[in-house]
């Protein structure tokens, strides 16, 4: 399989008066196509920084990210938008997906849009993506606070996969959503990577969805990476002791 | 008998006249834990904005009533409701991010919610709070206070969510989805927790989750909803372990368990 990302010694600070941070501390790693690389750790241990940094919303204080071979730190303008449409992020809280002004369905259309795409096409498949995620026609005509966490959630899956992206970046995804619903999107997740060779960077604290979902993992303490391996591996003989408490801490 | 603490007896809620809640009753007492789980957009948030006087301008109790320590809540002016809010009925928000002042320190709103209830001293209430971040893995709390939400992780963000509404010690606390944003190891010291709240305070709980596993650890009776009704309620041991009802057993079938070989 290609590599589609390459993350090289990334690093990100954050000072606060005297005081400095290293939210990511040399992190490195790389996904393939087609495949779904689990993230998980310690909350505040750098995971939401590093997908910031991969979809150009945070810069990197030091390391390289690489797409297809390129780099893509620092990239402008049209050269930013192409990168842009192949590497989709889905946030932790949905709502940060959309713009409370525009309604669903103009927000997921937005992106197919600026791509060129005619509005009378981005709108048909714009309502069969939502569909595909398990929205039906009227809620494209909905304001974001007019829907529940799990539907808004569900609607900024469809703005990501609408425009195919190689990458799906997806930031605790489906901690809104209930266990039906979440396995509808696991499926709708799978379906994606086997047929589109989507890859996946997935951030999630659920192990028994990772467990499903996911071909290989990352855990995650203080900045670090500190265990990778398959997330059969590491759960069922978790090496580092951070591990082993989150495993022994499922309910 | 005694009287409930909170009680829903037939209760509609409607967003801009269209009946999203329908026939939901329910009953607690105090020092009870009610878990509420359920589909999606089913109305479990809905559910607690109302008892809360939270529901905004589209939407509106339309038939039945909520009683809290008998009173009808639905009577209830802003004021009266304000006082309500904060000692005697504490909330954390599904979305402690966005419930939270972007332009103001962790520190400072904390300040400001306790002051709207009478604690004044500074020292006092950062050092209560300290000690609470420190038993849910914030251990630099002083960053905490001193930073802006935009600052933090979703995470941290959701913790600083859990401590403003647990540090008022509310004889009623209404958690919406209070562990979402949280690894394990620290829901379960969140949990823990919420359980000495009870222990130490008599403190009821109605917790909002998608995760059955903390349901079934924490709560008395669990309230299961499906498209705006109340499909299944009763006693956890009964409700988790013996479903009845086809969406029941579907949710409780999808929940996926970690294999740990
Ligand atoms: N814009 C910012 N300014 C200052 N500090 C920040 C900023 N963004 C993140 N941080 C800090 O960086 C660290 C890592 O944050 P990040 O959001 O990446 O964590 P996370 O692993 O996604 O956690 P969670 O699981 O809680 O979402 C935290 O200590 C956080 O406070
Ligand atoms: N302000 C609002 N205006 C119109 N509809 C709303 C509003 N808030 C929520 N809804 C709708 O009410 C239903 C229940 O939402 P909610 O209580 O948030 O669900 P959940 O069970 O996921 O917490 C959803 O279908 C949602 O779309
Ligand atoms: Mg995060
Ligand atoms: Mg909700």
């Amino acid at each position: 399989m290609s590599k589609i990302l390459e993350v090289r010694q990334l690093v990100k600070e954050f000072s606060k008066g005297s005081k400095t941070i290293r939210a990511v501390d040399d992190v490195s790693f790389d996904v393939c196509s087609g495949e779904c690389l689990g993230l998980v750790g310690e909350s505040g241990s750098g995971k939401s920084t590093i997908a910031k940094m991969i979809t150009a919303l945070e810069s990197p204080d030091a390391g390289g990210i690489f797409l297809d071979g390129k780099g893509i730190t620092g990239l402008k303008g049209r050269e930013q938008r192409a990168v842009y449409k192949d590497i989709q992020m889905v946030f932790q809280t949905p709502t940060d997906s959309f713009n409370p002004r525009l309604k669903l369905g103009d927000g997921i259309m937005e992106g197919m849009i600026n791509h060129g795409i005619s509005r009378p096409e981005a709108r048909k498949k714009m309502l069969e993506t939502l569909k595909i995620c398990g929205l039906s026609q009227e809620y494209a005509d909905r304001y974001p606070h007019q829907v529940s966490g799990g539907e808004c959630q569900r609607a900024s899956i469809a703005r990501a996969i609408v425009v195919n992206p190689k990458l799906l970046i997806c930031d605790e995804a489906t901690s809104a959503l209930d266990v039906t619903v979440q396995a509808q999107i696991v499926e709708l997740m799978r379906q994606l990577k086997s047929e589109n060779h989507m890859a996946y960077l997935m951030i999630c604290h659920d192990l028994a969805l990772v467990q499903q979902l996911c071909d290989r993992l990352l855990v995650m303490y203080q900045g670090k990476i500190v265990e990778t391996g398959t997330p059969d591996e590491i759960i069922m003989h978790p090496r580092e002791d951070y591990t082993k408490r989150l495993i022994d801490s499922v309910f | 008998m005694q009287q409930p603490l909170l009680a829903f007896n037939n209760v509609e809620i409607s967003y801009d006249d269209e009946a999203m809640i329908q026939g939901v009753s329910l009953k607690m007492n105090k020092g009870e834990i009610l878990g509420i789980v359920g589909e999606s957009g089913s109305g479990k948030s809905t559910l607690i904005k109302a008892s809360m006087g939270l529901l905004g301008r589209s939407g509106r109790v339309s038939q039945g009533e909520i009683l809290y320590q008998g009173q009808n809540v639905l009577n209830l002016g802003d004021e009266a409701f304000r006082n309500l809010r904060g000692p005697k009925m504490g909330m954390i928000f599904q979305n402690c991010g966005s419930a939270l002042c972007p332009i103001r320190t962790i520190g400072d709103q904390l300040c400001e919610a306790m002051k709207e209830h009478g604690q004044t001293d500074r020292q006092a209430i950062k050092d209560e709070a300290l000690a609470m971040f420190d038993r849910i893995h914030l251990h630099d709390g002083d960053r905490i206070l001193n930073s802006y939400p935009f600052e933090l992780s979703g995470g941290m963000n959701q913790r600083v969510g859990i401590v403003m509404a647990m540090i008022l010690k509310p004889d009623l606390l209404f958690a919406d989805e209070p562990t979402s944003a949280l690894d394990v190891t620290v829901q379960a010291q969140v949990v823990k927790e919420m359980m000495a709240l009870r222990e130490t305070f008599g403190m009821s709980i109605v917790i909002v989750t998608h995760n059955i596993g903390v349901v079934s650890y924490m709560a008395d009776n669990v309230a299961v909803m499906h498209k705006g009704r109340l499909v299944e309620y009763g006693k956890t041991r009964d409700v988790i372990d013996h479903p009845i009802k086809d969406y029941t057993r579907q949710l409780i079938g999808a929940v996926p368990r970690i294999r740990r070989g």
